[in-house]
C-alpha cells in the first residue's frame, strides 16, 4: 500500500480482529435474519471490510461476497463514476490499490456557497434557488457524483449573474477581488489570473488569460454601464462561475507516483491542496494553501500531515465533524420528533430545532475538546437551554444553549440525550426497535438486518390471554412472531436497554406503575455481551473494535465523498486499530494512499 | 423574510423589467400559436395529492356514463361543477406493480404510493423508484430544447423517497421547487426576450452568447484532459443543459413568461428558510401561488409539462385554514388516529381515534378540489388560436397516492382528467375501466392508464413502466377514453 504509513497505526492487531467481525456476519446471515441481500460486493457498507493485507484480504471479499447489502441490483448507483473499485479484485487475488473516482467533483451546494462566500468576502446564500440534489443512494452530501441537470444548469447562469452584478456594485467585493490599480492598462490581465487562479484553484494558463482579457474588452459593448473596467470584471466573474474550471473540483495535473504502482498518480499541488481544503474546512483552499501549492510543499505525508494538524483546530473543521456526525447518525431523523402534548406538557413545541441544535453543539463541544467516538457515546453532558433543561430534570437560565452535567449514572453520550430517545420514540411511547436499529444499523454498521418484510406494519400482534402492559412487553409479542424474530432478536434487545427514558427522553423508574426491563444482550466482535442497562450497552458499544471499525469506514466515506470500496480495507483497519479522535481520525485519512494519491482511470484510446 | 440576500438578484432580475412586463396574455398568445403552430401545443400535468381521500365522498354519483351536474352535488368534487362539461373521471384503476404490500419492491405502502404513481416501476429499499416518471418522458419528447418539466411541490421536502413522485430513471429522484420565488424565477426569463427587441434585451443576449462561447471553449478544454468516459458524459450533459437554454433564448417566443402579480407575492419568499416554506400560516398561500406560476408556465410555454405535489406521503399539514381547525395532520386523520403509528383498526394504548375524522378528510379533498378548480379555471382562461382554451388543449391529472388512506388501499384509485388535448379524450363521463368490484379488482391497471396519456400526448407506446411487473399489468391504451 505504498511508503505512506499512517501515524503507525498499520498494525497487524487490526487482521486479527478483523476475522471474528467477519465470521459474525456468516453467523448473522445463518439466522436466518433476511432482508434485502444482494451478492453485489462492489460496494461494501463500511465496517463488514476491516481487513488489510493479501491474505486478509480474500477473506473479507468473502465475507461481503455473502453478508454485504451493496449498491442495489436496482441501478440506484447508476451515477457513480468510480467507487467501485474494488469489484474486479474480488473474484480473487489480493485486493490492493486505490479505488477510483472521478476526475471532475461538481461542486456540492454547501461547497460553491462556502466558495463564492470566500471567493467575495460575502456572507450569502445564493444556493438556496438551486435544484436540491437526491443523494440517490450516496451515503453523504460531500458525494463527488452530483450531477447538472437541465434544471441546475440555469440556475447556475442565474447565480453567475447576480454575483457578477454583486461584484461591482458592492464596493467591498470589488475591492477584495480587483487589487490593482484600474488605470494601469496591466490590470485587466493582472485581476484575470488573480481571480481566475482563486476561482478555479490553481493557476490559471496564460491562454486562459488572454481569452479572458479578450471578454473582458467587451465589457463596453455587452454591459455597457459607463464604466468600462467593471464591465469588464462583471462579464469575467459572471463566465468564470460558469466554468466548469470553478463548478467542478478538478484533478487533471496528477503524475504517476514515484514508488506506486502503475496507474497511482501522486496528485497537482494544487490538486492536494483542494482536497485538504474542501475535506477539513468545507470550502476553497485559503491564501496559505495556495501559497504551500505554490511552493511544492504538501507533497510529503509529513507536509500534508503538518498542515490537516493546524487546519482541524479551525472552527471550519469542527463544523465539517458536526456534518459528518449529523449525516452519520442521521439527526434529519430529529424532525419526526412530535410529542403528544397532553401527556408531555414540559415538551416545548419547537422541540424539533431544539434538541437539532443540542446535538450539534454537544458534537461540537467534543471534537474541539479532542474527543472521538468513545466521548461521543460516553461523555455524561449535554447542551440545553431554559425549555429542555427541564426534561432532563435540570435547570438553564438566560438564554441559548448552556453546557448540563451528568452524575454517574445519569445520562452519558448522545444515545442518552434527548434528540436520539426522542426521535426515536412515538407521539406517546417509545421505540425500541429503531432505537435498537440504530446501535445497529448507524453504530455498528451492520447491513444484514434488512427491511421489514412487506404488510409488517400492518400485522396484528397475535391473540394472548395476559395482555403485555409494558412497551418492551408489546414488542416482544409483536415482533417474537415467526417471520420477524429472526431480526428482531437481534435489534430488540439494544432498544430495550433505553426503556429507562420516555418518548421525549425523560428518565423514568417504571412504565405507568410497570417495572422496566432494560436488560438484553448484543453481539459485538463475535462475542455476546450482555448488559443491564444503556449504560452497559454504550459502554460495550464505545469499546468494541466493530464500532471503531463502523465509525471509521463511515469517516472514510465523507471524506472520499463515495461509496466505501473493498479498496479501503487497510485504511479503515488502521483508522480503527484504538480509539482516536474526531481530529485524529480527519488528519489520518490525509495519510491514506486514497487522499494522498489517485487512479488515472481515462478512458482507454 | 430576514435573510441575507443578493441584493442585486432582484435588481438584476428588475433590470430586466423593460423586457419582462406582464403581457396581456391573451394578445400574447395568439399571435404565436396562430404564426408557429398549425396545431396547438400540447401539454400534460400532474397535480398529485397524498395520503388518500375519504372514498365515499368523493366520486361522483353515477357509476359509470355521462356526468351531470347533479352527480358531483354533495362529494368533494362538487366545487369543480363550473367545469364539469370539461371533466373525465377514470375509475376502477389499481396501482401497478401490483401495489403496496402485494409487490415484491422495497419501502412500505407510503413509499411505495409515491414511487409508482407516476413511474409504475418498483422502489428500491429506500422507497426509490427505478425508472423515470411520466412527466419526465413527456418532457423530453414535447418540450422544445430539452427544457425540464416543472415540478413543483408545496410543503417540505424531506429528502427520503416518500418526498418524491417524479424521477429521471432508476433512483434519481428530481426534488420538486417547493419556494415559488424560485420556481417563477426559474422561468421568468424564458418567452419574451427576443419578442420586445429593445436594445437591453439585445444586449443581454448578445452577453450571454459571448459568455457561453468562452464557458463553451472551457468544457472542450476540460474534455482533451485525461477523463473518463463517464466523466466526459458529465461534463456533455452539462454544458447541453445550458447551451440548450441559450438556443431557448434566441428562439421566438411571443409571451413574456412574467407576472407582476405572481412576481410580487412570490418574492416574499426570496431566501426564505425551510421552517418559512413549511409553516402551517406559509402552506394555503404557498399552495394558491404554486397553482398560479404552474398555470402560468404553461399558458406561456416555459414548459409544456408541469407537476405539482402537496406535501409528502405519509405525512401534510394540519389543516388549519380556510374553517378547518384540525389537531392532527393530514395522515395521522387518513388513519382516523391521534397517532402515525396506529394502523387499521388497532386499538393498542393510545391509538384513539379521532371524533369526526372523516368529516375532516372530506374537508381536506374539498380543499384540495378548490386549489384544482383554481388551476384549470386559470389554464381555461387563456385563449388560443385555435379558440380553444390552454385547458382544452392541455390534459391535466388529478391523482392520488392512495386511494382509501385508512387502509393503504391501491384499489380504485381517485382520478380526474381535465381537459381533451383538443378533443382527443372523452369529456363530461364517468368511465369504469375496472371490473365494478369492491373486492380485488384487478382488471384496470394504472400503468396502461399512464400509457394512454403517452399515446394521447402523442408519443407511441405499447408499455410504460417496469415490464417485469407481473401480470396485473398491462400494455396497450384505454381506447374507452379516447373521444
Amino acid at each position: 500500500m505504498g511508503a505512506r504509513e499512517p501515524l503507525g497505526r498499520r498494525s497487524g492487531t487490526s487482521l486479527i480482529v478483523a476475522f471474528p467481525r467477519v465470521l459474525s456476519l456468516f453467523a448473522l446471515a445463518a439466522l436466518g435474519c433476511s432482508g434485502t441481500i444482494t451478492d453485489n460486493a462492489a460496494e461494501l457498507p463500511p465496517g463488514t471490510a476491516a481487513t488489510g493485507g493479501a491474505a486478509a484480504g480474500a477473506t473479507g471479499g468473502a465475507g461481503g461476497a455473502s453478508a454485504g447489502k451493496g449498491g442495489s441490483s436496482t441501478g440506484k448507483g447508476g451515477t457513480t463514476s468510480g467507487g467501485n473499485g474494488g469489484t474486479a479484485n474480488m473474484t480473487g487475488g489480493p485486493v490492493t490499490g486505490v479505488a477510483p473516482v472521478t476526475r471532475v467533483a461538481r461542486l456540492t451546494h454547501s461547497q460553491y456557497q462556502t466558495t463564492v462566500n470566500d471567493l467575495f468576502g460575502i456572507d450569502d446564500d445564493s444556493t438556496a434557488a438551486f435544484a436540491p440534489d437526491a443523494l440517490n443512494g450516496a451515503a453523504f452530501d460531500t458525494s463527488v457524483d452530483f450531477r447538472v441537470d437541465a434544471r441546475l444548469g440555469p440556475q447556475y447562469r442565474t447565480a453567475a449573474e447576480a454575483l457578477a452584478q454583486r461584484a461591482v456594485s458592492d464596493d467591498a467585493v470589488f475591492k477584495r477581488i480587483v487589487t490593482c490599480d484600474t488605470a494601469d492598462t496591466a490590470c485587466p490581465s493582472t485581476f484575470i489570473r488573480a481571480f481566475g487562479t482563486r476561482a478555479f484553484r490553481h493557476p490559471i494558463s496564460d491562454d486562459e488569460i488572454s481569452r479572458f482579457t479578450a471578454l473582458f474588452a467587451q465589457g463596453p459593448d455587452l454591459v455597457g454601464s459607463g464604466d468600462a473596467f467593471k464591465d469588464g470584471v462583471s462579464l469575467v466573474v459572471e463566465a468564470m462561475l460558469q466554468s466548469p474550471q470553478f463548478l467542478y473540483r478538478t484533478e487533471l495535473g496528477a503524475q504517476q507516483a514515484p514508488g506506486e504502482a502503475t496507474g497511482v498518480l501522486a496528485l497537482d499541488d494544487y490538486d492536494m491542496a483542494s482536497r485538504l481544503s474542501y475535506f477539513l474546512w468545507g470550502t476553497m483552499p485559503n491564501d496559505e494553501l495556495f501559497q504551500r501549492a505554490n511552493d511544492g510543499a504538501l507533497r510529503t505525508p509529513a507536509q500534508v500531515y503538518a498542515l490537516a494538524d493546524a487546519l482541524v483546530a479551525d472552527a471550519r473543521a469542527t463544523s465539517v465533524a458536526v456534518s459528518f456526525h449529523d449525516q452519520a447518525w442521521a439527526f434529519s431523523r430529529f424532525s419526526r420528533i412530535s410529542p403528544d402534548a397532553k401527556t408531555f406538557p414540559k415538551a416545548p413545541t419547537d422541540l424539533v430545532t431544539r434538541v437539532t441544535d443540542a446535538a450539534h453543539a454537544f458534537v461540537g463541544d467534543v471534537v474541539e475538546n479532542d474527543g472521538g467516538l468513545r466521548e461521543l457515546l460516553t461523555a455524561p453532558y449535554a447542551f440545553a437551554d431554559s425549555a429542555t433543561a427541564p426534561l432532563y430534570g435540570k435547570t438553564v437560565s438566560g438564554t441559548g444553549l448552556k453546557r448540563i452535567d451528568f452524575t454517574a449514572g445519569e445520562r452519558q453520550g448522545i444515545l442518552m440525550q434527548l434528540g436520539f430517545l426522542a426521535s426515536n420514540a412515538y407521539s406517546l411511547k417509545t421505540d425500541p426497535i429503531h432505537r435498537g436499529l440504530f446501535v445497529l444499523r448507524n453504530l455498528l454498521c451492520n447491513t444484514d438486518i434488512g427491511d421489514p418484510p412487506a404488510g409488517a406494519a400492518q400485522t396484528p400482534p397475535p391473540k394472548t390471554d395476559t395482555p403485555p402492559k409494558t412497551t418492551r412487553g408489546e414488542v416482544a409479542l409483536l415482533t417474537g412472531q415467526d417471520a420477524c424474530k429472526g431480526c428482531h432478536s437481534l435489534i430488540n434487545p439494544p432498544g430495550f436497554a433505553f426503556e429507562g427514558f420516555d418518548a421525549v427522553g425523560q428518565a423514568r423508574q417504571d412504565e405507568d406503575g410497570e417495572p422496566l426491563d432494560t436488560t438484553g444482550s448484543i453481539e459485538l466482535d463475535g462475542t455476546e455481551v450482555a448488559f443491564k442497562d444503556a449504560f452497559e450497552l454504550v459502554q460495550a458499544v464505545a469499546g468494541s473494535q466493530a464500532a471503531q471499525s463502523c465509525y471509521a469506514g463511515k469517516w472514510l466515506e465523507f471524506a472520499y465523498g463515495r461509496k466505501f470500496s473493498t479498496l479501503d480495507g487497510a485504511s479503515q483497519a488502521a483508522l480503527a486499530a484504538s480509539p482516536q479522535s474526531a481530529r485524529a481520525v480527519m488528519k489520518a485519512i490525509t495519510q491514506t494512499d486514497a487522499f494522498m494519491t489517485r487512479t488515472a482511470n481515462e478512458v482507454a484510446p | 423574510m430576514n435573510r441575507i440576500r443578493l441584493p442585486s438578484r432582484r435588481r438584476f432580475l428588475a433590470g430586466m423589467g423593460g423586457v419582462m412586463v406582464g403581457l396581456p396574455f391573451l394578445e400574447a398568445l395568439a399571435p404565436k400559436v396562430a404564426r408557429g403552430q398549425s396545431t396547438a401545443i400540447k401539454r400534460f400535468g400532474s397535480f398529485l395529492c397524498c395520503n388518500g381521500v375519504n372514498m365515499d365522498k368523493w366520486f361522483p354519483t353515477v357509476k359509470s356514463g355521462a356526468l351531470a351536474d347533479s352527480n358531483l352535488a354533495g362529494t368533494a368534487n362538487e366545487v369543480l361543477t363550473p367545469l364539469r362539461s370539461k371533466l373525465l373521471f377514470p375509475t376502477g384503476v389499481h396501482m401497478t406493480p401490483r401495489g403496496f404490500d402485494r409487490d415484491g419492491g422495497g419501502g412500505d405502502d407510503h413509499h411505495k404510493g409515491m414511487a409508482h404513481k407516476l413511474t409504475a416501476q418498483f422502489a428500491d429499499d429506500d422507497g426509490f423508484a427505478q425508472g423515470a416518471s411520466l412527466d419526465y418522458v413527456l418532457a423530453q419528447q414535447l418540450n422544445p430544447s430539452g427544457r425540464p418539466a416543472l415540478n413543483l411541490q408545496v410543503g417540505g421536502n424531506s429528502g427520503d423517497g416518500l418526498a418524491y413522485s417524479s424521477y429521471s430513471g432508476a433512483g434519481m429522484a428530481i426534488a420538486g421547487i417547493n419556494n415559488p420565488w424560485n420556481a417563477y424565477s426559474d422561468f421568468m426569463g424564458l418567452g419574451g426576450t427576443t419578442g420586445g427587441g429593445s436594445d437591453a434585451a439585445d444586449r443581454i443576449l448578445r452577453r450571454r452568447q459571448s459568455v457561453l462561447d468562452l464557458v463553451g471553449e472551457q468544457f472542450d478544454a476540460l474534455k482533451r484532459g485525461p477523463l473518463s468516459k463517464d466523466d466526459k458524459d458529465k461534463l456533455d450533459a452539462h454544458f447541453t443543459a445550458i447551451r440548450e437554454l441559450e438556443n431557448t433564448m434566441t428562439s421566438t417566443g411571443g409571451l413574456a413568461c412574467a407576472s407582476d402579480d405572481i412576481g410580487t407575492r412570490a418574492s416574499d419568499y426570496e431566501g426564505a428558510m425551510k421552517s418559512e416554506l413549511t409553516s402551517t400560516t406559509a402552506y394555503p398561500v404557498i399552495a394558491d401561488l404554486q397553482v398560479d406560476i404552474y398555470a402560468l408556465a404553461l399558458a406561456c410555454d416555459a414548459t409544456r409539462v408541469a407537476t405539482l405535489q402537496f406535501d409528502r406521503g405519509a405525512g401534510g399539514p394540519i389543516f388549519k385554514w380556510d374553517g378547518m381547525m384540525h389537531e392532527y395532520n393530514h395522515h395521522k386523520l387518513s388513519h382516523g388516529k391521534v397517532r402515525d403509528d396506529c394502523f387499521g383498526d388497532s386499538t393498542a394504548d393510545g391509538c384513539d381515534d379521532v371524533a369526526g375524522y372523516e368529516d375532516m378528510l372530506f374537508d381536506i379533498d374539498v380543499w384540495h378540489a378548490k386549489r384544482f378548480l383554481r388551476l384549470l379555471q386559470k389554464l381555461d382562461s387563456y385563449m388560443e388560436a385555435d379558440g380553444k382554451s390552454v385547458l382544452d388543449n392541455s390534459i391535466i391529472m388529478y391523482n392520488n397516492e392512495l386511494a382509501d388512506g385508512k387502509g393503504h388501499t391501491f384499489m380504485n384509485l381517485p382520478y380526474i382528467f381535465a381537459g381533451s388535448l383538443g378533443g382527443s379524450l372523452k369529456q363530461s363521463e364517468v368511465i369504469l375501466l375496472g371490473s365494478g368490484s369492491s373486492g380485488d379488482d384487478q382488471k384496470a391497471p394504472h400503468n396502461k392508464l399512464l400509457n394512454t396519456l403517452l399515446n394521447a400526448m402523442g408519443i407511441e407506446s405499447d408499455w410504460f413502466g417496469v415490464k417485469e411487473g407481473g401480470d396485473t399489468m398491462q400494455g396497450g391504451v384505454y381506447e374507452e377514453l379516447l373521444a
